[in-house]
């Protein structure tokens, strides 16, 4: 056994301390509740009733037997289409922005509005928005001639209109970090490549989207992780889950099965399934991002 | 080896003393919902035999739309001022949050001591042992006599652990709404139709020919005879329902089922004298009806507010028309209860002021004049209301309603409604012609039939406690 | 020396600005209706 200096001692417990509130915090909001549901989700839990008895893996595979929540998954991955379409057009508008476009200031702030903007309000805005007869974008197709589907009550647009909704709510967010990215990409690359004679566009593909990849690695990732949880808008526009159970997305369904149907027992069980997807898509993430990510481990 | 055990030491000691000040910290708050009076089984002694009673907090959530939470306000002050010693604390949630909220109240040990109870969460709430049993507090009370209060609003909140609407009595009905078909005089008199009487009811046929009648114009100038059709009221006149009478059966392929929903759909599709579901969807019938252009619409008792003050046209109401096949009809009626909670420390306070908030006159006054409800007490009813000068004039079709052929709604007699909801998510197909009424009841029974032997066995499962 | 202004600086700025309309727009168009009534 090594003999400890008091001084290492007393750096050991300083370290430790400072890091505790952290750690408290983590263990009983993160590793605490995880704990809890996974553990509900052997459990038939109501929380109604204070009778708590095990079943063993009864809720695993009604869950695997449950048609609504196959449906509900692949309403999730849907909801995965809005993160390219705002990578991309908030690259553009970042790279606008980088290249110093006149009335940047005011176009970023423009921008930023949705994403701050209370969700119910934005939601209730754009159900009259959305409207199949007195809305602003169905009357705006109409003078193209073209006649707008209902947006609200046909599950298959009301998935469209979220996956809208989503996509404007973030350009404006996600091309802060794509300013910052493009910001920090070195000058002379740049000045090299056009001694080399390359032109702007070839730029562009060739020095400026490689080497954010590290950003982009990173929006991708979180992208997948938050996407999946999609829940506020599913339940605001279809509080049934929509016709056919067209709208509904995992969280939902859990949301459902713990409140609406008081299976908390189950809920949970789902929620741990989920959970260990969401893990396993953000490992194959990392796995991948050394091919093509920028010094990507 | 020192070196590591330093640190999980120091972790556990954390862990422990986060969760022994977590426990803590709810030992505190039961001490503080105690109030003064401290010791649980002495309450309900101290109190009848004080003379200075001591101060009572009681707990109250509901949820309303502001003119609702005035109300009740009001009517609080009211308790508070007649019961001076007990201070209520009155907790406003939405709606569609309400459930949820009290759930997690519930399962948190933290739930209001009174609470809004509705009709359909009554079952779930009662058999796993979440509200006081009131049957002998209304027996015996003084603040209203049960003898006085509409017998089918008291049953709907009756449990004997089986079924509802007989057994012990867990809540108090807050309000009964009656749901006649609310019809537009100006529109009647111009297409020259005369509405039916009680002796001269109508049948199904009738209907749609007043709704033709009554149907015209073109775009956006289109009146509609008619809107959604309740389909309870078509089912069961029609002498059909969605689950059979042990209501562990699903019966939605019987023909006078399906013969029904197809008879609704069809206003639609075929007589062509209600609004297309794309057209629902996007102006409500109920606007449609308060704009003029439909003359036809079934509404609660809790619209009349709105028609009173929105609608620019004479109105009245109408029973529902009989099934040409059975000469019968009926109507679901809903109502929205008061329940207290039991495992509440003040049983006495709270069940007098669910009582005072749904029975107290003044409160009920006010309920009906300003357009919110039907009168729960039956004297006020047959005079006052009766005699109230303001639409509808046909007050009798109310009673004539609630006292023949009002029926508690079948998904609430169900410890859960998933099975109903399934339905309801997928009927669409039906009213815009996607499918045929008998494909679709044939092809969904089936689900339905899982989902409420699902619900059976979970009531098993937690009614056991 | 003033830099000249490029016309793709300015096809770029018109786009930035019909982005900047809807993102906008849905609250005007609230206001708008709500003033209405």
């Amino acid at each position: 056994m090594k003999k400890k200096s008091k001084l290492e001692r007393r750096e050991h417990t300083a370290g430790l301390l400072m890091i505790s509130p952290s750690l408290i915090y983590f263990l009983v909001f993160f590793l605490l509740p995880i704990g809890v549901c996974l553990y509900a989700g052997f459990t038939n839990w109501n929380m109604l009733s204070p009778n708590r008895v095990f079943v063993g893996f009864r809720n695993f595979v009604e869950l695997f037997n449950d048609e609504k929540f196959w449906k509900a998954l692949v309403n999730t991955l849907y909801m995965l289409i809005p993160i390219p379409i705002y990578l991309t057009i908030s690259l553009l508008f970042a790279y606008a922005c980088h290249k110093n476009v006149p009335g940047e200031k005011v176009f970023r702030t423009i921008y930023y509005l949705p994403y701050i903007s209370s969700i119910v309000a934005l939601v209730l805005i754009w159900q009259w928005l959305f409207n199949s007869e007195f809305g602003l974008v169905n009357n705006f197709l109409s003078t193209f001639g073209i006649e707008g589907p209902n947006w609200l009550n046909d599950p298959v647009w009301t998935k469209r209109m979220i996956v809208i909704m989503i996509s404007w709510k973030h350009i404006g967010f996600i091309s802060i970090y794509y300013i910052a990215a493009l910001n920090s990409i070195p000058k002379p690359c740049y000045e090299a490549a056009q001694i080399d004679g390359a032109s702007p566009i070839q730029q562009f593909f060739r020095i400026t989207i490689p080497l954010i990849t590290p950003t982009t690695f990173f929006l991708v990732t979180m992208g997948i992780i938050g996407s999946l949880q999609t829940f506020v808008e599913p339940q605001l526009f279809a509080p049934d889950g929509g016709r056919g159970y067209g709208v509904a997305t995992v969280i939902f369904y859990i949301w459902q099965k713990a409140f609406d149907s008081s299976q908390m027992g189950y809920a949970c069980a789902t929620a741990v399934v989920f959970g260990i997807l969401i893990m396993l898509m953000t490992i194959l993430q990392f796995r991948l991002s050394k091919k093509w990510v920028y010094g990507g481990e | 080896m020192k070196k590591k055990l330093l640190p999980i030491v120091l972790c556990v000691a954390l862990l422990l003393s986060v969760f022994s000040l977590a426990g803590c910290q709810k030992a505190d708050d039961n001490d503080v919902a105690d109030g003064p009076t401290g010791d649980v089984s002495d309450n309900g002694g101290d109190d009848a035999g004080q003379d200075t009673p001591e101060p009572v907090n009681i707990s109250f959530m509901g949820w309303g739309n502001d003119a609702e939470v005035a109300t009740f306000q009001a009517m609080i002050d009211q308790y508070e001022e007649r019961y001076g010693n007990v201070e209520v604390e009155y907790i406003v949630v939405p709606n569609t949050e309400f459930d949820t909220k009290l759930q997690a109240m519930i399962g948190a040990g933290e739930q209001p001591d009174a609470f809004y109870c509705g009709v359909d969460y009554l079952m779930k709430y009662a058999s796993t042992d979440n509200l006081y049993d009131m049957t002998d507090y209304i027996a015996d009370n003084d603040i209203f006599d049960p003898g006085n209060v509409w017998d089918c609003a008291i049953n709907l909140y009756r449990y004997d652990g089986q079924n509802m609407q007989q057994g012990q009595v867990y809540a108090v009905p807050k309000d009964v709404s009656v749901f006649p078909i609310v019809y537009n005089k100006d529109l009647f008199a111009e297409a020259g139709v005369t509405p039916p009487t009680e002796d001269a009811p109508w049948d199904w046929n009738d209907y749609v020919a007043a709704a033709k009648k009554l149907t015209s114009g073109e775009g956006d100038s289109k009146i509609y005879g008619s809107g959604a059709y309740s389909l309870e009221s078509a089912v069961w006149s029609n002498g059909a329902d969605w689950l059979d009478e042990t209501l562990t059966e699903v019966t939605v392929d019987d023909p006078a089922f399906v013969e029904a929903l197809q008879w609704v759909a069809d206003l639609r599709l075929v007589e062509g004298v209600a609004p297309t579901v794309a057209e629902s969807d996007s102006l409500s019938d109920y606007d449609r009806f308060k704009q003029g252009k439909l003359a036809m619409v079934g509404s609660g008792t809790w619209s009349f507010a709105d028609f009173w003050e929105n609608c620019d046209f004479e109105w009245d109401v109408m029973n529902w028309p009989v099934s040409p096949n059975t000469g019968e009809t009926a109507i679901w009626f809903g109502s929205a209860g008061l329940a207290v909670a039991a495992t509440t420390e003040h049983p006495e306070e709270a069940c007098n002021l669910v009582s005072f908030l749904a029975f107290n006159e003044e409160a009920q006054r006010t309920s009906y004049t300003t357009g919110m409800s039907f009168p729960l007490l039956k004297d006020m009813a047959q005079d006052e209301y009766m005699e109230m000068d303001k639409a509808p004039e046909s007050k009798d079709v109310l009673f004539d309603i609630l006292n023949d052929n009002a029926r508690l709604a079948t998904q609430s007699k169900t410890f859960n409604q998933e099975w109903f909801a399934e339905f309801n998510a997928n009927v669409p197909a039906v009213f815009n012609g996607e499918t045929t009424a008998e494909e679709f009841c044939t092809s969904i029974k089936d689900t339905l039939q899982e989902l409420l032997d699902k619900s059976i066995e979970l009531k098993a499962e937690y009614a056991g406690s | 020396m003033k830099p000249k202004i490029k016309s793709f600086t300015v096809l770029v700025v018109l786009i930035l600005a019909l982005g900047a309309c809807t993102m906008i727009v849905p609250f005007a168009w609230m206001i708008v209706t709500s003033l209405k009534q």
